[in-house]
């Protein structure tokens, strides 16, 4: 027992030993914290709508967020670096997509305009966070819920006044710049993803579980079917009627039909029983006025001697 | 030519087409590094298969101005390089050797006593519970995924997870994996024992029903159905699992099943092994996550192998006839090293209570267990 934990503490040491220098290697501070999913987005303009094409955080494909203005003109969405505008107290991992920066152009000075960001990335839980500079918390909650839209996609509608405080550029100037960003908080998601995939796992060994269960059920019926059939064909042929009263007639019953070495002793027994009170001859081999159990006991020893007699001559074989 | 044109040369051949100015620490380190796993290998006999040509890639990758693993001005990819683009980097390799895998498992046990599949599904504990805590170390969520799946004991499943999620962490996530896998005979046992009373070790199973070639035949089909349904982002690695051993259950393509068992098996190995060896060059391997990955591979067998003993005692609570806990280690898919934990710690409770059958149906079941964890994460980040 012992020397089992030693052994296994002496492999782990030597592992360790070996990869501890990495430890050291000041270059290697730089990958844990490195941002190594940060999502690049790439816009695409399709007549008043600029959409931005992105792979998120934690995920393998593109997704689609579409910016629209009802009010002047969406003159442009950037992506926006998220450590120019990152502070100490933002886990980036929760701004999943990216940081945009919107701009819209020729709204009269002081009015309100209404943005529509929508993508079917978005859930119910989804947040928009807005920035503001000028603000003491840089960043904060609009506060406002996804709504489904059209095609089924969540969007956020905000309105914005010009030179509000959720406009950056914070001049009543007819151009509006709003600088956020869409936010999913990380720790529910990843418990919550855990949770629904480890029972998943079960759920689907569960559902396998069950289909070989059945299958199972059904095979072993077949085969008993099959066995039981079997059996059957192997039996003697059904005794005539006449002898049908006789106790030994009940080889159709499978359950209780002795094996074919017990009937065909029964059987001779039977046989020389009677033949010794009725006659003292010989049996006759062919006589056909003796009952099926009779035959089929006859015939099953006489086999059994044939095979002396058919052993190869000067051979040892054992048959 | 000249004494200084002469010198000149030399210096030039010198310093641009030998190796040994540009031999740094890093690489030293990690030369090391490969003759600790060629040591392994050879001399302990752990996962020989694997860790040879793992240990060997790293070895030969980290001599500096090797065209191994990098791509030529005309963007043809050097040797190693090619091995990787197309063998993993395509997701090929891990895939045929699941075909080799189906190929060569007997299904019997699992079809036997089915039940035995919940132990494969709680036996994955250890994948979840460890993708939590990678993410508290600030590895990303795929990073995490790829991390957890150690812990299923799958090397191709953890190969495939991790190329498509987290390919930098390749080297470590597969070689924490191999070596892992064969340390499970020492791992698994002080778990198996603290987690169980003499009385349970003792409890013998009845014997398993003997599997008609014809339901052995159908199974693949029947699982393919149900798996790809469920999770269709396992379907590559399951598919070509249940495609190996329907070649082999049906019997009239013994030569193609021979081969994916045999032949085929073994070339994919060697260029598996080469080529995962290759991706730990010192520049992209040392930094501090393969330790904190090889920490948390070790965590993951052992909540592993705690999830698979505890399901069969919750199972028990419901069972009529009771099933022996040890069984449960075996969830965990290292086939078939964990059902032969097993069964060794049952013989040392009662040497005649021979558990080698009854381990075997967990053990299956966590090979299909861990697939099925890796397409649950695979499925997420799509």
């Amino acid at each position: 027992m012992i020397s089992h934990y030693f052994r296994l503490a002496r492999i782990l040491c030597l592992i360790v030993a070996v990869l501890s220098p990495l430890f050291f290697q000041h270059e290697s501070l730089a990958a844990i914290g490195e941002d190594a999913e940060k999502p690049v987005p790439e816009f695409i303009h399709t007549g008043k709508t600029i959409t931005a094409k992105l792979i998120p955080r934690a995920k393998s494909t593109s997704i689609l967020i579409d910016f629209n203005t009802a009010q002047g003109s969406l003159s442009d969405v950037k992506g926006v670096e998220y450590e120019t505008l990152r502070t100490p107290d933002m886990d980036i991992k929760e701004f999943k997509s990216s940081f945009f920066d919107v701009t819209i152009d020729d709204i009269p000075p002081g009015s309100e305009a209404e943005i529509t960001i929508s993508s079917s990335f978005f859930t119910v839980s989804t947040e928009y966070w807005l920035y503001n500079s000028k603000k003491p918390a840089k960043w904060f909650n609009s506060g406002i819920k996804t709504k489904t839209g059209t095609d089924n996609s969540n969007q956020f509608v905000i309105r914005v006044m010009d030179g509000g405080e959720w406009d950056s550029d914070g001049m009543a100037d007819g151009r509006i710049q709003l600088i956020g960003g869409p936010k999913d908080y990380f720790w529910s998601y990843a418990l919550g993803t855990l949770v629904v995939r480890f029972f998943g796992v079960f759920v689907v060994l569960s559902m396998l579980m069950i289909g070989m269960l059945s299958a199972g059920q059904i095979f072993v019926a077949l085969e008993k079917r099959q066995k039981r059939l079997a059996l059957l064909s192997s039996q003697p042929t059904k005794p005539e009627p006449a002898h049908q009263t006789e106790p030994l007639n009940s080889p159709n019953t499978p359950s209780s039909a002795p094996d074919a070495d017990t009937v065909a002793a029964i059987a001779m027994a039977l046989h020389l029983h009677l033949a010794h009170r009725t006659s003292h001859n010989t049996v006759d081999a062919q006589k056909t006025d003796q009952n099926s159990w009779v035959q089929y006991g006859r015939v099953g020893i006489q086999n059994a001697r044939l095979q002396t007699f058919k052993r190869p001559v000067n051979t040892n074989d054992k048959l | 030519m000249s004494w200084e044109q002469l010198a000149e040369l030399i210096r030039s051949i010198l310093f641009t087409q030998t190796g040994i100015p540009h031999l740094s620490g890093g690489n030293v380190l990690m030369i090391v590094v490969g003759l600790v796993f060629l040591y392994l290998a050879i001399a302990k006999d752990y996962e020989p298969l694997l860790l040879l040509p793992i240990g060997f890639g790293i070895f030969i990758v980290n001599f500096p101005l090797t065209p191994l693993m990098g791509f030529t001005e005309q963007g043809t990819p050097d040797l190693i390089r090619a091995f990787y683009k197309y063998g993993v980097e395509w997701e090929i390799i891990p895939c045929v050797i699941f075909l080799g895998l189906g190929a060569m498992t007997d299904f019997g046990p699992l079809i036997a006593n089915p039940k035995t599949l919940i132990i494969g599904a709680g036996a994955q504990l250890g994948v979840f519970v460890t993708y939590i805590g990678t993410l508290f170390f600030g590895f990303t969520l795929k990073e995490a995924a790829s991390v957890g799946i150690i812990g299923g004991a799958d090397g191709p499943t953890t190969i495939y997870l991790t190329t498509k999620l987290a390919p930098h962490l390749l080297g470590a996530n597969a070689l924490a994996a191999y070596s892992y896998m064969a340390m499970v005979p020492l791992i698994q046992p002080p778990i198996m024992r603290w987690m169980t009373t003499l009385d349970q070790r003792r409890i013998r199973m009845r014997q398993l029903r003997i599997v008609s070639a014809r339901e052995k035949l159908l199974f693949p089909l029947i699982a393919t159905v149900l798996i790809v349904l469920l999770i269709p982002a396992v379907a590559p690695l399951m598919g070509m699992f249940m495609f190996g051993n329907l070649m082999r259950e049906s019997g009239v393509v013994k030569r193609l099943s021979d081969t994916a068992q045999n032949a085929l098996m073994n070339i994919v190995t060697i260029f598996l092994g080469l080529s995962v060896g290759a991706t730990m060059q010192a520049e992209v391997f040392l930094n501090w996550k393969p330790m904190l990955i090889f920490a948390f591979g070790l965590l993951d067998f052992v909540v592993c192998t705690f999830g698979g003993i505890l399901t069969v005692h919750i199972m028990n609570l419901f069972l009529k006839e009771k099933m022996n806990p040890l069984i449960g280690s075996a969830g965990v898919s290292a086939v078939p090293m964990s059902a032969r934990v097993s069964h060794v710690e049952g013989l040392k409770a009662d040497p005649d209570n021979w558990l080698i059958m009854h381990a075997m149906g967990p053990n299956l079941a966590g090979v299909i267990g861990s697939a099925a964890a890796a397409g649950m994460f695979i499925a997420m980040f799509q």
